[in-house]
């Protein structure tokens, strides 16, 4: 038995020794790869972007369900980007609140008739509808089917060879678009990119824009903050990298539009579409050998109003451990294949081990860990170890990831804000990320189950943060 | 016991005590990036003010702060001019005097310096500066940067020749189409202009180009929308074949509003004689270029063209009639209930987008 609890044991904490090596070694990488971008980006003519005739223009796609609340900000802050070439096509995905209605008066719409670009399958679409006050700007009704059924629907309207996937929630800083869209015309094999996206919670907006960042008062808010930078700044700029990112986010990524036509667009049978659809297009490109640059960068970016209640959290986080899940699962047979490349080799035993598994081990771990220090098969010493290591892990991740924050972008200028986020980083570690690992522990079992509905929200609505 | 209790002790301490040396870490970041951005506002408004009084010692005491700083104090240089240009302060006297300063200050030898270093924000900032016309560096030096390893400063170069706005800068940019040694559309986009009009119809009249160099010259007329251009489009476009044709066909299309009656007919006759290309790119320009054609050919093509296998030529077509008046638009309200389902789409798609435009218009 003794044997038993300390092989358990001994290997739980080299499982967190690794943890944090593999995270230290992530966001160091990240903060290189920050540093680097923030030192070329006077260089960069963002301006030309726009002006340009030879610009790529962008087919802006922002599925919507139920979103009535936020749609019309959303759809402003799109119009104030500085880049003009685009066109916005809302999907209304068979909402059952006033959101058609919302945007019809607010945009003076009005029927049309519009020929679909590409076949991508959807569900029926009900009418189309074209703007009075700003022909940039089109709607499709359509019945219910889901985010990548809105997002197909979307690419088959859309005219440009660019497509932009926005969140209905979500806005977009002012240069934004044209940043990311620099990159496209920077290096042509570029497939796909995705920006950082921060939490709106707490910050004050005005006509689609955020005016006065800041952290909101409470604690769910912040420490949701802190993720997102800890995900952004000390994962998905490293990965991008290394030339293996497979995740951009939903709420805010670029792609050529031909890219996603030939890989038959968003599956419909995952919950988190937009990992699924990256991992999709690496695979589809390295099948064929050819070239393709899937990047993420840290400059452009969009602002989501983040969950406000302990539930809707417990939701979206469920959701997105069991989208990890399926797409982990779906695309198993790209582990270790040397076609696949670092992605096969590196990134995804990375998410298998340390993401998706991670709430398993760790809880695994510190249950035998405990019951043997309990029963005396493990000494105190080791158990105080092993818990200062699983608590120093995120404190010192975080710790990095606000210095990254500080040297490169502050975008919390206030030091009451610094304050509130070092204080979380202490804080969450005690109560809030043992919750997050029953959460994601639970979604590890029911990968297989539930639908692929919208991850639905009560939104408070950016109005409300003026 | 004791023996444990130490050790948990002291490891709880050294975590406390990283925790802690963390924290600082964090606020002294802060703190360093509070004094550094306030020294930089205090540069740049230094260098803005020698400027707006515009005594020679006042911009060489400014510029030889630049010179002797770190790499910041260019981003503070270039960020100042930026201010300068936004103020309408930026003058060619004012240039001048920074120029004089500039070398004075021993800055133009630092950017001279910095543009071998083997750092690309060095080079870049280097070839952002050589663009503004304050140094010595002249076109054919910055051109050899459109060669550079890193992406950024390649495009930096092509954007600093683009603000010479010199034939030589012209000249060079045209090298660089002809080496690929750039996307090509990130060149044109920098030579379409009307500084560059006359190197490039120059260009165009020898025979010293490829047929690719000569498509994207032909590009960059027609970006440029300079009433130059058009002559030029128009003896491409009934000299020519292939991509070339189809290029000159666009400048033709994009100054033709700019055009005289008589190149009008001029264009008409050239689209007609076109309108059955084996290119459909072609063809999908002549559909548009045919509203210059005359009557009845013009009805007669274009009705043609709406059932053209290709279904870009087959929108051109529908497009062009309903610029043909009421007769065109009928035409179209027939093709409505065309038993292609493209065509008949198309046609729907728009008449209902005239009807917006006129109620917006309303």
């Amino acid at each position: 038995m003794q044997l038993l609890f300390t092989v358990v044991s001994v290997t739980f904490a080299l499982y967190m020794i690794l943890l944090l090596a593999t995270s230290l070694a992530l966001v160091l990488v990240g903060w290189s790869a920050v540093h680097k971008y923030v030192a070329l980006r006077p260089l960069r003519d963002y301006r030309n972007v726009d002006k340009s005739e030879l610009s790529l223009p962008v087919t802006i796609v922002v599925p919507a369900f139920n979103e009535a609340k936020t749609i019309i900000d959303t759809v402003q802050a799109l119009l104030n980007t500085d880049f003009t070439r685009i066109e916005i096509v809302i999907v209304n995905d068979g909402s059952s609140d006033n959101t058609i209605e919302v945007l019809t008066e607010e945009f003076k719409l009005v029927e049309t008739q519009r020929v679909p670009r590409s076949g991508l399958p959807t569900a029926v679409i009900r009418q189309t509808f074209e703007s009075l006050v700003d022909d940039r700007i089109s709607v499709i009704d359509k019945e219910r089917g889901g985010k990548a059924d809105a997002l197909n629907a979307g690419i088959n309207m859309g005219r440009y060879p660019l497509i932009c996937a926005v969140d209905a929630d979500t806005l977009l800083d002012h240069g934004a678009l044209s940043r990311l869209v620099w990159e496209f015309q920077a290096d042509p094999s570029t497939v796909a990119t995705g920006g950082i996206v921060r939490v709106a919670n707490g910050s004050l907006a005005e006509q689609g824009l955020i005016t006065r960042v800041q952290t909101p008062p409470d604690f769910l808010g912040q420490v949701q903050i802190l993720e997102y930078l800890r995900a952004f700044f000390g994962g998905r700029i490293a990965w991008s990298s290394l030339n293996c990112l497979i995740i951009i986010s939903g709420a805010f990524g670029l792609f050529r539009r031909q890219a996603l036509v030939d890989i038959g667009g968003y599956d419909s049978n995952t919950v988190t579409e937009d990992a699924e659809l990256v991992l999709r297009l690496h695979r589809y490109y390295r099948d064929r050998e050819s070239q393709c640059r899937i990047t993420f960068f840290p400059d452009p970016v969009c602002w989501t109003e983040a969950p406000a209640t302990a539930s809707q959290l417990a939701r979206q986080r469920d959701r997105w451990q069991r989208g990890l899940g399926q797409t982990l699962v779906d695309h198993r047979s790209m582990l270790f294949r040397r076609r696949y490349g670092r992605i096969g080799w590196i990134a995804l035993p990375y998410y298998w081990l340390f993401e998706f598994l991670e709430p398993l081990i760790t809880t695994v771990g510190i249950v035998f860990t405990t019951i043997g220090m309990a029963s005396g098969l493990v000494s105190p010493v080791f158990f105080v170890s092993v818990l200062v290591l699983v608590l120093a892990y995120g404190f010192v991740v975080n710790m990095i990831v606000l210095m990254i924050e500080e040297r490169s972008y502050r975008r919390y200028p206030m030091w009451r804000d610094l304050w509130r986020l070092v204080w979380v980083s202490f804080a969450e570690n005690f109560g809030y990320r043992q919750w997050q690992t029953i959460i994601r522990l639970i979604a590890v079992f029911r990968v297989r189950s539930a639908g692929t509905h919208w991850g639905e929200m009560h939104r408070v609505g950016f109005d409300a943060q003026k | 016991m004791s023996a444990d209790v130490y050790r948990i002790t002291l490891i709880a301490g050294v975590a406390m005590a990283l925790g802690v040396v963390l924290i600082l870490v964090v606020t002294l970041i802060r703190i360093r990036r509070s004094i550094l951005n306030r020294s930089r506002i205090r540069l740049r408004n230094e260098l803005l003010d020698s400027w707006t009084n515009g005594s020679p010692d006042q911009i060489k005491r400014g510029l030889t702060h630049v010179a002797t700083g770190s790499i910041r104090g260019l981003v503070d240089l270039s960020t100042a001019i930026e201010h300068a240009h936004r103020q309408g302060i930026w003058t060619h006297d004012l240039v001048r005097a920074i120029h004089a300063g500039v070398v004075a200050s021993g800055l133009g030898a630092r950017i001279s310096r910095c543009l071998s270093d083997r750092r690309e924000t060095h080079r870049g900032m280097a070839v952002v500066l050589s663009g503004l016309g304050i140094t010595d560096i002249d076109e054919h030096t910055l051109a050899t940067f459109l060669s550079d390893p890193e992406a950024t400063v390649r495009l930096a170069a092509a954007a600093s020749l683009e603000q010479y706005a010199s034939p030589a800068a012209a000249q060079e940019l045209i090298k660089a189409l002809n080496f690929s040694l750039l996307e090509e559309p990130r060149i044109i986009e920098r030579l379409g202009h009307p500084w560059a009009i006359p190197a490039i119809i120059d260009s165009l009249s020898t025979d010293q180009h490829t047929s690719a160099t000569r498509s994207s010259l032909l590009t960059a007329l027609a970006i440029s929308r300079d009433p130059r251009a058009l002559r030029c489009g128009l003896e491409q476009a009934s000299s020519t074949s292939g991509e070339v044709l189809v290029r000159a066909l666009r400048v033709v299309s994009a100054c033709s509003t700019e055009a005289t009656p008589q190149q009008h007919d001029q264009i008409g006759s050239i689209a007609a004689s076109v309108a059955s290309s084996d290119n459909s790119a072609v063809r999908n320009l002549a559909a548009s270029l045919l509203v210059y054609a005359e009557e009845p050919h013009r009805t007669k093509q274009l009705i043609e063209m709406t059932h053209d296998p290709d279904w870009f030529v087959r929108r051109s077509a529908i497009q062009s009639l309903l610029k043909c008046g009421p007769a065109g638009r009928n035409l179209v309200l027939e093709l409505t209930q065309d038993p292609d389902p493209f065509t008949a789409n198309r046609a729907q798609e728009e008449l209902a987008r005239m009807e917006i435009r006129a109620r917006k218009v309303g």
